[in-house]
């Protein structure tokens, strides 16, 4: 290689001197006016922290300890005993206006946290009729979803429900009768158990409801509903 | 030369020493200022990403039919333009500058090395085009291209063997602590990239484990490569300006090696929660907790060695930086400690809190001391001066109080956020609005601290094209209009 | 230190010590997991495939991940299962077809690992990509215009779109919202996100 090391007291070489400038002094100002090249002092390590090393080095061997899971790969609860019980899920709310309202988060994305829908897509759930009517109406449509248009107090809406039959019975209950009684609402509580007649009526139903068919619906009582089915329908 | 010695006590040393450096300095100019002038362009393009991409933050609409610069395009080019050209390329050059002043020889392979410049910054170009396009790989920190790697590697294979070479041809007898964490840097990253990289893209690991490597990776391109050469520069410039030695030696190579340890451990604990075992979480923060060693022991050093020199903070630029980053280090360490552990991740994790962080750690400790010691370095390699003090100065408020603005309305922020968040009975579209004022001042920190590099670009810019005139004296933060002469040197 | 040698040696023992640690070992344990295959005799995870692999591709070219998890934690970590983000936490099963992992790391919005049980809707879908401000009004998610073709009402519907109505659209008269392909491909991506299938492991 070419390149040549240069150590202190090696003369520059040839190459560098041909390249020099006439003004060293201007040339080399920011390097002259430089410190030398830093060193190292010998301050000792303090006692203090050492012992906070170790300390902390105790602590990480506990903590391995204790949350590593033994290092299984199905332990993912550092908390977690292997072989004992499932039972760090939290049981489900019992009050059913907090399991409502945490089951009314899913709903939001259409229907809004102020419960007031969409213009013209999502139909809005503070003081509509169908919400605060007959509750085997919304207990149908979260069961089997609404397709089509629907109208409500005069305002035409044409968005899809799906269905959410996946929820619980009283999950379904829960968030229907959070919805009645939310905002301005007031209507009274739903029974889970209506929503397990009105399941098993309509166990055989493969599409979404239409609003012309929910009327109809509407008509039949469940059978074993336990409260008046008193239709108070939308105006369609 | 008294006169215009940085520190009134400690006497510059102009033995047989300084003609070395002078023709070091001439080895370095050409690779080191190609890498500086390119890392200030990407600095310039990197924050203009941000800016757009924290507007879009508050402002969706902005800009928004432009599929190109969609909120999930420019936010990885800030990102990346930033690692990979910023930070990287800064990096790069000065760790070329100081390992040849630390071991006291040339730059090798002066012809290969400006030309690595280029080749770099190709790799970035494309990488970014490639993001723009759509073609991202969609892993969070890499997002360029796998084939990048053949020019990113070559690049840092080469960096290696000039680091090798350098080393093995010293002419000092001790090897200062500087060196350790560059060579450290130089050898981690093309590791940790390569990887990075190859494994998954190979079929060798893949689904959760992915995830793992991908966030060792991200965790450790900062503790492996970005502090090393934060560290490595702050231990070389305090020391130099100040003309103190550093504290203690035992603490250097006990934090060195504790980082070297424990840093490599901690990429997991960006998973805290996540699907993944819990042995590998405890690891991560395990790593995280244990971090306070090297923290601790580096912060000794570098605030002991403070001791008695802090009335320069008021002279000079270059120390006024670095200590800025210096202290910054200190805070985003043990934060980032704290921030591993379970209780704090269950609420700070997925939030702004986190963004705050990573702008500690890459903005107000790497960048700061970067640009502190471009400050010192760049007047070396062009023979001239800076050309303004109020310059400087808005350079260092703009960003120094930009990026205070800007971590605290994050972390504030980002703390509540996770907390609603935790609630479940707080609508989600709520949290969107709580935070959003935040976004706003965080875009108008965000400006402040561009404001800041327009005027160190300016600053560069001109000390690099006025290559024939030269200033007398230093240029400190307290150099007077008079102090300032301009002379033309006879060429 | 000051043999170059020995010090590459430390470095490098380092690095490979948590290389093994953190992608070798976990990378060996998961490459265990199979999947799970229910009563009805369909197996968890399904691996992604045609327009879902495609809609795959559009969710990371459009960096969807910035904003958005793929990852419920526990119900004894944070809310996200009383959020109706999913029915169970998620574990490294859920991911094993998964390349490249979308876990994110931020939540801007919501986590999205079960959108599809959450929001079975094309036609929600479809429309918050088009502009959230429609379905979200105030969201930050940035709207996807360039996905969509919006066509005057009319004529015959086209193929697949939904309606939008007169203040949603971006003419002000009700028109008809098109979906270009790569928007199809990515709402069916969406709808693939359905983690709820039951897992041994993830009841903890
Ligand atoms: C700037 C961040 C951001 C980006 C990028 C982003 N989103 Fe969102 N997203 C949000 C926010 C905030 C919400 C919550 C408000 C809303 O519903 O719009 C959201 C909500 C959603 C929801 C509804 C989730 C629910 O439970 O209500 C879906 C689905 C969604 N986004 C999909 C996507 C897809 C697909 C992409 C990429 C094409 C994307 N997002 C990109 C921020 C973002």
């Amino acid at each position: 290689m070419s390149d040549r090391i240069i150590g202190p007291g090696d003369s520059p070489p040839q190459k560098y001197r041909v390249e020099a400038e006439p003004d060293p002094a201007a040339l080399v100002a920011p390097t002259m006016r430089e410190m030398s090249e830093p060193t190292d002092g010998i301050a000792p390590t303090p006692v203090w922290l050492l012992l906070f090393f170790f300390v902390l080095a105790g602590w990480s061997g506990y903590y391995i300890a204790r949350n590593a899971g033994g290092f299984r790969a199905d332990i993912y609860n550092e908390h977690y005993i292997a072989g004992a019980a499932p039972s760090l899920e939290k049981p489900a709310p019992a009050d059913p206006l907090v399991l409502g309202r945490q089951t009314f988060n899913v709903c939001m994305q259409c229907h809004q946290d102020t419960g007031k829908g969409i213009p013209g897509t999502y139909p809005p759930l503070e003081g509509s009729p169908v919400v605060l009517g007959d509750p085997a109406t919304p207990v149908r449509i979260l069961l089997h979803g609404l397709q089509g248009d629907i109208t409500i107090e005069g305002a035409t809406y044409n968005g899809q429900m799906p269905s959410w039959d996946r929820f619980s019975d009283e999950q379904i209950a829960a968030v229907l009768t959070y919805v009645r009684q939310a905002w301005t609402n007031s209507a009274h509580p739903v029974d889970p158990a209506l929503v397990a007649a009105i399941r098993k009526q309509t166990g055989e139903r493969a599409q979404p409801w239409t609003w012309p068919e929910l009327v109809i619906a509407s008509k039949t009582p469940p059978p074993s509903a336990t409260e008046p089915a008193e239709p108070k329908p939308a105006k369609p | 030369m008294s006169a215009i010695a940085v520190s009134p006590e400690a006497a510059p040393d102009v033995t047989a020493d300084y003609v070395t450096r002078v023709q070091i300095d001439r080895s370095c100019r050409q690779t080191v200022l190609g890498y500086y002038a390119s890392a200030v362009a990407w600095l310039l393009i990197g924050s203009l990403a941000a800016l757009i991409t924290s507007v879009k933050m508050h402002h969706p609409e902005f800009l928004g039919n432009y599929e190109w610069i969609t909120f999930g395009r420019i936010r990885p080019v800030h990102l990346n333009t930033v690692v990979y050209g910023w930070s990287s390329m800064v990096g790069i050059g000065t760790t070329l500058w100081l390992e040849a002043r630390l071991c006291k020889v040339r730059l090798p392979h002066r012809a290969l090395l400006p030309a690595t410049v280029i080749i770099w910054n190709a790799g970035v170009v494309w990488g970014v085009y490639e993001v723009l396009a759509g073609h991202s790989t969609g892993v969070e920190w890499l997002e360029f291209p796998p084939q990048v790697l053949g020019i990113f590697g070559f690049v840092l294979l080469v960096l290696f063997w000039v680091s090798l070479k350098m080393f093995n041809q010293r002419h000092v007898h001790h090897t200062y602590v500087s060196q350790w964490y560059l060579f450290g840097s130089v050898v981690w990253f093309p590791i940790l990239y390569s990887a990075a990289i190859l494994l998954p893209t190979t079929g060798m690991v893949g689904g959760a484990a992915w995830a793992t490597t991908n966030w060792w990776y991200a965790h450790n391109v900062l503790g492996l490569y970005v502090t090393p050469m934060g560290l490595a520069t702050i231990y070389y410039l305090i020391p130099k300006v100040t003309g103190k030695p550093i504290y203690s030696y035992h603490l250097s190579l006990l934090g060195f090696w504790a980082n070297a340890l424990f840093y490599s451990w901690i990429g997991t604990h960006h998973l805290v929660g996540g699907p993944l075992p819990a042995w590998i979480i405890t690891l991560g923060i395990v790593g995280s907790i244990m971090m306070f060693v090297p923290v601790t022991t580096v912060a000794i050093n570098h605030h002991m060695t403070m001791i008695g020199k802090f009335h320069m903070l008021k002279t000079s630029p270059t120390l006024r930086f670095v200590v800025f980053g210096a202290v910054s280090y200190t805070a985003v360490s043990y934060q980032g400690s704290l921030e591993a552990l379970r209780s704090v991740s269950h609420v700070a994790h997925f939030t702004h809190y986190t963004i705050a962080h990573a702008h500690l750690g890459m903005y107000s400790f790497y960048t700061m001391t970067m640009f502190g010691a471009m400050y010192y370095i760049v007047p070396r390699l062009t023979r001239n001066e800076w050309s303004s003090v109020p310059l400087i100065k808005i350079h260092f408020w703009t960003t120094s109080l930009g990026v205070l603005a800007y971590f605290c309305a994050l972390s504030w922020a980002g703390w509540y956020e996770g907390e609603m968040m935790n609630n479940p009975l707080i609508p989600f579209i709520k949290i969107v609005d709580y935070t959003k004022p935040y976004l706003v001042a965080r875009s108008l920190s965000g400006s402040f601290m561009t404001i800041g590099h327009i005027a160190f670009a300016i600053l560069v810019f001109r000390i690099l094209r006025s290559s024939d005139v030269s200033m007398i004296g230093p240029t400190l933060f307290t150099s007077k209009r008079g102090m300032m002469r301009w002379r033309r040197k006879e060429a | 230190m000051n043999r170059s040698w020995s010090f590459i040696a430390g470095v490098l023992a380092t690095i490979l010590f948590s290389m093994m640690g953190l992608i070798f070992v976990p990378n060996w344990q998961f490459e265990q997991l199979k999947p799970v295959v229910d009563q009805n005799g369909i197996s968890h995870p399904t691996p992604p495939a045609g327009s879902v692999l495609l809609g795959r591709e559009v969710y990371i070219s459009e960096g969807c991940l910035y904003c958005h998890s793929q990852q419920v934690r526990s119900a004894d970590f944070g809310a996200d299962i009383q959020r109706g983000w999913g029915t169970r936490r998620s574990v490294a099963r859920d991911y094993i077809f998964d390349r490249p992992h979308l876990m994110g790391t931020m939540r801007t919005g919501p986590d999205l690992e079960n959108i599809g049980a959450r929001q079975p809707s094309r036609e929600w879908q479809y429309l918050h990509l088009f502009n959230p401000q429609i379905t979200s009004p105030g969201s930050i998610m940035p709207p996807f215009h360039f996905l969509f073709k919006v066509v005057d009402k009319g004529g015959p519907a086209p193929v697949g779109s939904v309606d939008l109505t007169a203040n949603a659209s971006p003419t002000k008269k009700a028109s008809y919202l098109v979906p270009s392909g790569r928007a199809q491909d990515l709402v069916d991506f969406l709808m693939s996100l359905n983690h709820s299938y039951d897992l041994p492991e993830a009841h903890q």
